[in-house]
């Protein structure tokens, strides 16, 4: 069952390991990003990063969607997370039972489109345009989904921050 | 007071600019080594060494994880450490002081992050005209002079705020000096809790007791019980990397999929 799907554009660090992890009381940790799966230096450097208590899968997205809709993972408690808004909303659109997607840290690190800034939403949210249009997608999907850096802070409804 | 005031400032520009610049992250920045640095400047070596090892334990648990901005240890030290000496109280009025200096020196580098922060459109810029040479220079100045503004701060705290607070702390009455003490001694308390809530597990969480039975029971001093304790980490560690080496061995027998990240083992 995957108890959160996370927007992080840092996928595993600090926050994960110690933070939601614990948080959240999760066995597993499943990172879907196709160019983390595909080089084995992030897969180590993100496998260091991972709290050792539990066991963390690095794969490509198609490959971590089938994961996903394995019956095996119903009896698991999974925190799936993701790079990209366009990612969040894919898998949302391929696996069935998602209740709960929390936007943690997105729009500092992550590649820009030429000079342009992104727009700033929140301390670590920022968006350009196309981006937060892929939000609204989300939000329209029905799905509860919140802006939560950590899980000390108090979660913003992302259809008022938007 | 004002030249052991500049020695201060001078010791803590190169340790926060070799920390952050020329090491890695808080290779030398943390109390346990501050602390010793500070005393031998000011000439005296042993306090600088206990309260270093003190205020360690206090600020063991807090690092700059994440957006977190937690009290700044390194400058809490210094000034900890100078206060201390040259006003010639005892450790634990030093002790019940370093929290809240280091609460304010830390909110002066807020206020300076904030200003370092709005410059970053500029950076952006110059690294993108691809002028290294000038943007290694400029960044390393600013960062200098950033780092000066706290320096200056402790520079006037030491000169002359040791004065000051040596007659407040001298004329408040021996109840709240008791107290502070008390404080101090359960700050330490704090501190490990804080750092115990972080890693605490099962496995790791036996040896807490082993601790308390040693101290409680057995009377033992802190220092055998440091020496049992790295003999127990050294084990644990021979013994783990024996594990680990057998478990490489296996799974490169194995062949493919050698990696713990390996998708079959994910639903086991």
């Amino acid at each position: 069952m995957v108890k959160l799907l996370r927007l992080d554009e840092r996928l595993i660090h600090g926050q994960i390991a110690i933070k939601w992890s614990r948080n959240l009381g999760v066995n597993r940790i499943l990172v879907l990003n196709d160019e983390a799966a595909k080089n084995d230096l992030i897969k180590k450097s993100l496998l260091m990063a991972a709290p050792q208590t539990l066991k963390v899968a690095i794969t490509s997205m198609d490959e971590g969607i089938d994961m996903l809709n394995d019956p095996r993972g119903e009896s698991l408690s999974i925190l799936v997370l993701v790079k990209t808004p366009k990612d969040v909303l894919e898998i949302l659109q391929r696996v069935e039972g998602i209740k709960k997607v929390n936007i943690g840290n997105y729009g500092r690190v992550a590649s820009r489109i030429g000079m342009d800034p992104r727009k700033t939403y929140r301390n670590n949210l920022y968006l350009y345009d196309s981006e937060a249009s892929v939000l609204k997608q989300i939000l329209e999907t029905g799905v509860e989904c919140v802006y939560q850096t950590t899980p000390e802070d108090n979660p913003e409804s992302i259809n008022k921050i938007i | 007071m004002a030249s052991e005031a500049l020695r201060i400032c001078i010791a803590y520009l190169i340790v926060v600019i070799l920390d952050t610049f020329v090491l890695s992250w808080q290779c030398i920045s943390r109390p346990i080594v501050v602390g010793p640095i500070a005393g031998l400047i000011l000439g005296d070596f042993k306090t600088g060494i206990i309260l270093g090892a003190s205020l360690e334990s206090i600020f063991m648990g807090i690092s700059a994880i994440g957006g977190s901005i937690p009290s700044d240890w390194t400058s809490a030290t210094f000034i900890t450490v100078a206060f201390t000496i040259l006003s010639g109280q005892n450790t634990e009025a030093g002790l019940a002081l370093a929290i809240p200096i280091g609460t304010v020196m830390q909110s002066i580098s807020g206020l300076m992050m904030t200003f370092w922060s709005s410059l970053a459109p500029y950076w952006e810029k110059l690294a993108v005209s691809g002028k290294m040479k000038q943007f290694i220079g400029q960044s390393f100045f600013v960062s200098f002079l950033m780092q000066s503004v706290s320096a200056v701060v402790m520079f006037f705290a030491v000169a002359y705020g040791t004065g000051g607070l040596d007659a407040l702390l001298g004329a408040l009455p021996a109840w709240v000096m008791t107290g502070l003490g008390a404080a101090s001694g359960m700050m330490i308390g704090i501190g490990v809790a804080i750092l115990t809530s972080m890693i605490w597990s099962g496995s790791v969480g036996v040896f807490f007791f082993l601790g308390y039975v040693m101290v409680k029971f057995l009377n033992l001093s802190t220092l055998p019980i440091a020496i049992i304790g790295i003999v127990i980490a050294v084990t644990i560690f021979l013994q783990d990397k024996d594990v680990i080496e057998v478990k490489n061995s296996i799974q490169e027998k194995l062949g493919a999929g050698s990696k713990s990240s390996d998708e079959k083992g994910f639903f086991a």
